[in-house]
Formats: C-alpha cells, sequence, structure tokens
C-alpha cells in the first residue's frame, strides 16, 4: 500500500457510530464472499477442485458471516449486498485476484485465507484503539475477536497441509487464454 | 457527445455484480484481467448507467474475451479491429456508451495502424488496453511492448527490439484523455474509468495486467507501480516531457486535453421497415 492509500484508509477507521461499522463489517464480509467464489469458479475452470472446493468452503463462511452482521444490525442495513467496503480500496478481507495460480495447492490458498483474516482483524484492532465512542469499540472489539478465532481455524487447517515442495508451479505445457 | 454529467446519474441503484454476466471467466488464476473485469464493473456501476445503454467491443486475445463476461453489449471481433468497429458503432449509435477493449498485441500490433488514427479522430470511446507485455493466448511470444531483454524460450535473448511506448503515441496522434493504472489497484482502476468515460472525445487507458503464466516475473509489477508525482496536465508539451522520461510505472491521469469529438451529424434514417413492406407487398 502506497503511503497516499495508508493515509485514505486511515480516515476510514475513524468510525463514529456502531451503524456506520455494522455497514463496512456487512459490505467487507460479504466482498469476501463474493471475492472467493470468483477464485472458486477461476480454479474450477482449471481443474483444479481440491482448491475450488476450498474456495468455496471459504465463501460459505463469509456468507455466515454476512448473515451474523445482519443479525447484529438488527436487520438494518439497507446499503446494496455487494456496495463497496470503501471508496477508495477493497475490504482488508478481500482475497487479491493476483494471489491466485492455477496450479496452486491448499496452502496457498489458506495461506491467502490466514492473510485476510489478519489483515480483518488489525482493522477492527484499529477502530478500536481509535474511535472516542465506546458503544463503538466494544463493538470493533466484538468483531476482532471474532476474527482472532478466524486467524485460529486458518491456522489450524494450515497445519494440515504443508507447503509443496519448490517447482509446484512449473508447467511444461502451460495454458493459453482460450482454456 | 457531451460528458456525462454525474448528478444526472442515479443513485448507486445497480451494483457492481449488476454488470456480471453468468459466463464465468476461463483466464488463468491470477492473470491480471480479472482485477480489470472487477474496475469495469465498479466503474459502470458508479457511472450508473443501464446496461443496455453499454456496448463493449474487443478484438481477439485473453483480454478480449471480456465482453462475454460483462452484463452489456459485446461484439467480440476480429483481431485488431475493434476500434473500426467501436468507431461505427459509436458514430451510428452516439447515445451509447461504447468502450473498446484490447491487449498489447491486438492493439498495439495488429491493430496499431487502427490505434493511430482512433486517437486522431477523436470519436466519443473509451479504450481500455490490458497490456501484459506478451501474447499470452498463443503461448508467450513477445509482443510490441516486451522489453527488449526479455529472454524466453520463443526468444532466446530478447528480441533486442525497442518497446512500444503506447501513451506516447496517443499523445502525439491525438488522444484527448491518456492514463495509465495498475490491475492489482482495481477500485483505483475503476476511478479513472470512470473519468475516461466522462471526457469527451477519445480516452486512452493503458492497464498494467500482468501475465502470471507466462511473465511471472510481472508479480514484482505491484512494487513498481506508484501514483504520478505530478497532477494531471492539459498541456501535450507537459504531457509529452513527462510520458517520455518516465519508467513505465506512474499511475494515473497523465493527460486530458479538451479536443471536441468527431461526431458526423446522422443523415436521417429511412423508414426501411415500410420500405421494405411496401417492396415486398403482394
Amino acid at each position: 500500500m502506497t503511503p497516499a492509500r495508508r493515509k485514505k484508509s486511515a480516515r476510514l477507521y475513524r468510525v463514529r457510530v456502531p451503524a456506520e461499522l455494522l455497514r463496512i463489517a456487512h459490505a467487507m464480509e460479504n466482498e469476501a464472499r463474493v471475492r472467493y467464489g470468483e477464485l472458486a469458479d477461476q480454479l474450477d475452470a482449471h481443474n483444479n477442485t481440491d482448491v475450488a472446493d476450498l474456495f468455496r468452503r471459504m465463501a460459505e463462511i463469509e456468507a455466515l458471516h454476512v448473515a451474523k452482521v445482519l443479525a447484529l444490525a438488527g436487520g438494518k442495513i439497507t446499503t446494496p449486498a455487494d456496495a463497496p467496503p470503501f471508496p477508495d480500496d477493497e475490504g482488508p478481507e478481500t482475497a487479491a485476484t493476483a494471489a491466485a495460480h492455477y496450479l496452486m495447492t491448499p496452502h496457498h490458498a489458506l495461506s491467502i485465507m490466514l492473510k485476510n483474516e489478519q489483515r480483518a482483524f488489525r482493522f477492527y484492532s484499529r477502530v478500536a484503539r481509535t474511535t472516542k465512542a465506546k458503544d463503538v469499540r466494544n463493538l470493533a472489539q466484538q468483531l476482532a475477536q471474532e476474527e482472532k478465532e478466524h486467524i485460529q481455524l486458518a491456522q489450524a487447517w494450515l497445519a494440515k497441509y504443508p507447503p509443496p515442495p519448490n517447482g509446484w508451479d512449473e508447467d511444461p505445457d502451460p495454458p493459453s487464454g482460450a482454456g | 457527445m457531451t460528458a456525462l454529467p454525474a448528478a444526472s446519474l442515479p443513485a448507486a441503484s445497480r451494483g457492481a455484480g449488476d454488470y456480471k454476466s453468468k459466463v464465468k471467466p476461463i483466464w488463468c488464476p491470477g492473470c491480471g484481467d480479472f482485477g480489470v473485469l472487477t474496475a469495469i464493473t465498479r466503474a459502470l456501476s458508479d457511472l450508473g448507467l443501464p446496461p443496455e445503454q453499454i456496448a463493449v467491443v474487443s478484438g481477439i486475445g485473453c483480454s478480449s474475451r471480456i465482453p462475454a463476461y460483462l452484463n452489456a453489449y459485446g461484439f467480440h471481433g476480429v483481431h485488431g479491429r475493434a476500434l473500426p468497429v467501436a468507431t461505427g458503432l459509436k458514430l451510428s449509435r452516439p447515445d451509447m456508451t461504447v468502450l473498446v477493449a484490447s491487449g498489447d498485441g491486438d492493439g498495439y500490433s495488429i491493430g496499431g495502424n487502427h490505434f493511430l488514427h482512433a486517437c486522431r479522430r477523436n470519436v466519443d470511446l473509451t479504450y481500455i488496453v490490458m497490456d501484459n507485455r506478451v501474447y499470452g493466448m498463443t503461448k508467450g511470444q513477445p509482443s510490441p511492448t516486451t522489453e527488449p531483454e526479455w529472454d524466453s524460450e520463443l526468444a532466446p535473448g530478447g528480441t533486442g527490439l525497442r518497446a512500444f511506448n503506447p501513451l506516447v503515441i496517443a499523445l502525439a496522434a491525438g488522444a484527448n484523455f491518456i492514463a495509465r493504472c495498475f490491475s492489482g489497484n482495481p477500485i483505483e482502476t475503476a476511478q479513472i474509468i470512470v473519468e475516461a468515460v466522462r471526457t469527451p472525445g477519445f480516452s486512452f487507458v493503458e492497464i498494467l495486467s500482468p501475465c502470471i503464466t507466462f511473465r511471472p516475473d510481472e508479480h514484482e509489477w505491484k512494487k513498481a507501480v506508484r501514483q504520478a508525482s505530478v497532477s494531471e496536465t492539459s498541456d501535450p508539451s507537459r504531457a509529452a516531457k513527462r510520458l517520455m522520461t518516465d519508467d513505465g510505472f506512474n499511475v494515473g491521469i497523465l493527460y486530458r486535453g479538451d479536443r471536441t469529438p468527431y461526431q458526423p451529424r446522422l443523415a436521417p434514417v429511412p423508414d426501411a421497415l415500410a420500405t421494405m413492406a411496401r417492396e415486398f407487398a403482394v
């Protein structure tokens, strides 16, 4: 992230009311859900079904988070389902499309998930640290705690999938864009 | 055609997802073109354009598959010929927003001649070129923007040829809006595409879009790209100096002119159906 973008993002952390934090959380979780679904489709298209299934499962987990945030808001989030969380950047829990590879393994997918959850944890923790509103702080701490649990879940899964040997991405006959 | 005034746009009535088609992309996972797709759908959502008022015209290559993945009118055309098709469409239907999608091979080599004249004509189009500096669809041959020293199985030792500088060419040929983006920053890219569409005339948006399969070295682009340290200019001589001296990784709007777009007055359309009905009446 460039200094200018970091400065912009820092401004976004100054959330004043719980409803605003819930709107951001709802959009963040939903954006992450959509992206995991897209990654699953991408890996399916290249017959990497193990990783596709894993991404699909991550999308399902994010869908549960979306529902949970909506419940916390009493069902009162009125922005469109795919409204972006921030005007200037994708949310901290959203996987970068560039992180994928057609030969990637479950280890890589879980590493992506772990990084996303860590970023989300840092985001909520920072909101909790910087806000002056007690109700926002309490909510941010609750959301950060949930992300901490997700980090532990990702780490537990990751322990079952060690990194592949070097050369995992070597392919004497790589695909063409024509599929 | 005049720029779309932001005030008249409907307020966020369609999300980015509404501009995605049901066709699943078959690009290699990790391809920069996914970021471009995200950016375009976000831009169309920000512009609030109805899908039936948008046409996306492309040529041939990985990037040119993009019309199929968008919920808008699409034309996946002939290699290098997206711009003439889009020009004809825009001139006959000035009410439509026409985006043109291409890659560095399709746009600068096979379609290089059309690129020059599209800039010169200054028809109100937004030309998005996904530049990965390689022919990906045909498995990794050097393209016009490939670095001369890029060594590969298909070009051992590199081509030794000076790389094409599309932004300088666009400026010299008369493009009215010139920007560079990075697919890894889809939200910033979306904001620039919005500006490109709103600016009348020929808008050229070069997007650095890594090919992770044939150019894994392009993973490093995310470390190289930076916001241009200077603000946009409307002075062609300043823009020329800036574009001639940058290293190809400054992103942002680099030039915005005020040329009047080319839009001839349309001849009245004859009532073709009624004429045909009379001719074929029995």
